[in-house]
């Protein structure tokens, strides 16, 4: 494993937003984390990152990167490996970019933050990898603005300089939930073939799971701070276990079959004051018994397929469908 | 077409002037550039395209909250362009608004109770304090609420609950069309599937039209009778859902259709990737404006602009000179149906069953 993560645990002040998160990603994989608002999958990275340093912050947890422990639980412990072995692309480029700065100026600068080489070799650099991530005219890019570029491009340029120092893990946070659908399509294109090419790994972050079937090899579905469910993609599509996962293909609207009443997942997901004891979920499914008052174990349910109800698999449990 | 038409647009235009270079004179936006349409009582059409298509201006122009530049809207058969006084608040009373951000469309210092009786003090006016009480509880009910929320403040609530107090402000007036501009997209997935739920009761038991504006296919799939494509300020393609997307005919449809991640694991998208991104609509291409982009551009899309046109007589327009031979050529292939494989379509019925029994949905229809 390259990345490997362990009962990972933060608070903000007395709120405990991650609870007992474990991952693991190796070289060449796409993990995927999903899950809506409030389900902790951008604290996950962040707190992988290091990006977490505020005051009030508190960080558990063991971690190891390519062998060496790596410290989540003080700020600066990941650093050194930050924009070099570990890069990060997030959803809104546009944020993520310094407005004052040139395109191939803030390329250059990552690799001159890393690597002893002179300015022009930096430029060299990022001039070859804005060819590669298909930003058409890059020697015209590099002189331009953030603001002069579509926000697909500007995603580009993120990419670009993402991988500059060509790192082993790529932790990607929403990358194209801002983009139109035919510009996302672009950029998952771009990132599952850069990532064959280099044999990375990926880190992936997303509410959508059309986009996890199309890119992830292992899942990780978090709910208000946990991991409800992890397996391999087809595990989790074909043979979901937890109620919530279940819910959650169910709403989806379908771009094929009949187009019948949407499945929904009830109510929404409670503030960190009203959180249920036991199974966070409880409060919003449909299966609940006084057992779920217990915190299930994340059990495993065949190899590499993990799931934290209590009564999985449900038709076990409940029956068949009417 | 025979259809009871509630809604008419025609050569509608919407020209936004443009930030222009020092010492150059800005190019007007065209953000809606000739628009024509008509929308039949009672269904729900969908108006879909990506950002920079001129969807949410057209949205605005049809609920007369902009001013064309040109052409005309007629509502109930009359033009909706120069009312005024007592008949534009008519206009306002019958057509209503659904905004994307449940998070900065409501007033945060009103409590809920005030949202929703505005538009009753505004429209109703002489309805009396607890007639007016009465009404907003009927209201929240109807939008799966409580009464007991009215004394609440927006931030008290998540944002599908937000989207539903929206909800309910639109409703107040007792509209006959409302208009959603992307009314779902800002929710996340398991909320979204309630707000659509809630739409489509609604639309049921208070007979209304809707028109949706959205970027989401899928959503729309789900949601709509028909469907007009738009791209660049001008609409590409209108057709009855279920044909539109069994059977796209123009490119840009083609493409959207297949750039969608289908939440199926090896299902891998057709081969109708465009490459290019939607050019600015200051200077639209000349032409067919999507042939910058189009994988079966021929000479005369240069330079030859395609009318929206019936061709084939069977009430699916398409604005494309070439997509009878794009289809006979290259058969669109639809995405493949997804639930195929193992147990999950099986859990997937044992938890819609459990969640039916659990919360009968009836909170959302009775009314009173």
């Amino acid at each position: 494993m390259l990345l490997r993560v362990e009962d990972l645990q933060v608070a903000f002040g007395a709120t405990q937003v991650i609870s007992g998160v474990d991952l693991a990603v190796a070289a060449g994989e796409t993990l995927a984390i999903v899950g809506e608002s409030g389900s902790g999958k951008s604290v996950t990275s962040l707190a992988v990152m290091g990006l977490l340093g505020a005051k009030g912050v508190r960080i558990a947890g063991r971690a190891e990167f390519d062998g060496q422990p790596l410290d989540l639980t003080r700020p600066g412990g990941t650093a050194k490996l930050r924009g070099d072995q570990i890069a990060m692309i997030f959803q809104e480029p546009m944020t993520s970019l310094n407005p004052a700065f040139r395109i191939g100026d803030q390329i250059a600068e990552a690799v001159l933050c890393h690597r002893s080489v002179s300015e022009v070799e930096a430029k060299g650099r990022a001039l070859d990898i804005m060819r590669k991530v298909g930003i058409s005219a890059p020697e015209r890019r590099m002189r331009q603005y953030p603001h002069e570029l579509s926000g697909g491009m500007r995603q580009r340029v993120m990419i670009a300089m993402a991988l500059v120092n060509e790192p082993q893990l790529l932790i990607a946070d929403e990358p194209t939930t801002a983009l139109d659908v035919t510009i996302q399509a672009q950029i998952l294109d771009l990132i599952s073939r850069l990532q064959r090419d280099r044999g990375m790994a990926v880190v992936f972050i997303t509410h959508d799971l059309g986009v996890v079937a199309q890119v992830a090899h292992r899942v990780a579905v978090m709910y208000a701070g946990r991991i409800a469910e992890t397996g391999s993609v087809a595990q989790v599509f074909d043979d979901p276990q937890h109620p919530y996962t279940i819910g959650l293909l169910g709403s989806i609207p379908s771009l094929t079959g009949p187009r019948t009443r949407l499945t929904t997942v009830p109510g929404s997901v409670p503030s960190p004051a009203e959180m249920p004891q036991g199974c966070r979920f409880s409060t919003r499914c449909p299966f609940a018994q006084p057992k779920c008052a217990q915190q299930p174990l994340l059990r495993e349910i065949a190899a590499g397929h993990r799931a934290a109800c209590h009564f999985a698999p449900l038709e076990l449990n409940f029956g068949a469908a009417a | 077409m025979s259809a009871d038409v509630i809604m008419s647009a025609r050569g509608l235009k919407r020209h936004f002037q443009g930030s222009g270079a020092l010492f150059r004179k800005p190019a007007p936006v065209r953000a809606v550039d000739g628009v024509s349409l008509d929308i039949r009582r009672g269904e729900t059409f969908a108006i879909v395209g990506e950002s920079g298509s001129g969807k949410s201006t057209l949205a605005r122009l049809l609920a007369r909250l902009l001013e064309p530049t040109a052409g005309s809207v007629t509502f109930e058969g009359k033009e909706i362009a120069n009312l005024s006084g007592a008949a534009l608040r008519d206009l306002r009373r019958d057509v209503q608004f659904i905004f994307q951000d449940p998070f900065s469309s409501l007033n945060p210092r009103a409590s809920v109770g005030r949202l929703i009786g505005e538009p009753l003090e505004t429209h109703f006016p002489k309805m009396t304090a607890a007639e007016r009480r009465e009404r907003v509880a009927e209201l929240l009910r109807q939008v799966g609420l409580r009464p007991e929320h009215m004394g609440r403040y927006p931030h008290e609530f998540s944002g599908g609950q937000r989207q539903r107090i929206g909800i309910a402000r639109a409703l107040a007036s007792r509209p006959t069309l409302v208009i959603g501009d992307e009314p779902v997209s800002a929710l996340d997935v398991s909320v979204q599937a309630q707000v659509v739920n809630l739409l489509a009761d609604l639309r049921e038991a208070l007979g209304l039209t809707m028109i949706v504006i959205a970027h989401d296919l899928a959503v729309i799939r789900h949601m709509s009778n028909r469907v007009a494509v738009m791209y660049l300020g001008t609409l590409v393609e209108v057709g009855e859902t279920d044909t539109l997307f069994a059977e796209p005919r123009h490119p840009y449809t083609r493409a959207l259709l297949a750039a969608i991640p289908e939440p199926a694991p090896g299902v891998s998208r057709p081969a109708e990737a465009i490459g290019g991104e939607i050019p600015s609509p200051a200077a639209p291409p000349p032409g067919c404006r999507f042939h910058t982009r189009c994988t079966y551009v021929q000479e005369r899309c240069r330079v030859d602009v395609p009318e929206l046109i019936d061709d084939a007589g069977d009430g699916h327009p398409v604005a494309c000179h070439f997509w009878r031979e794009i289809a006979a050529r290259h058969p669109f292939a639809p995405p493949v149906e997804r639930q195929g494989h193992g147990p999950a379509a099986e859990r997937v019925a044992l938890y819609r069953h459990a969640v039916a029994r659990a919360e009968p949905i009836a909170t959302t229809t009775t009314g009173k």
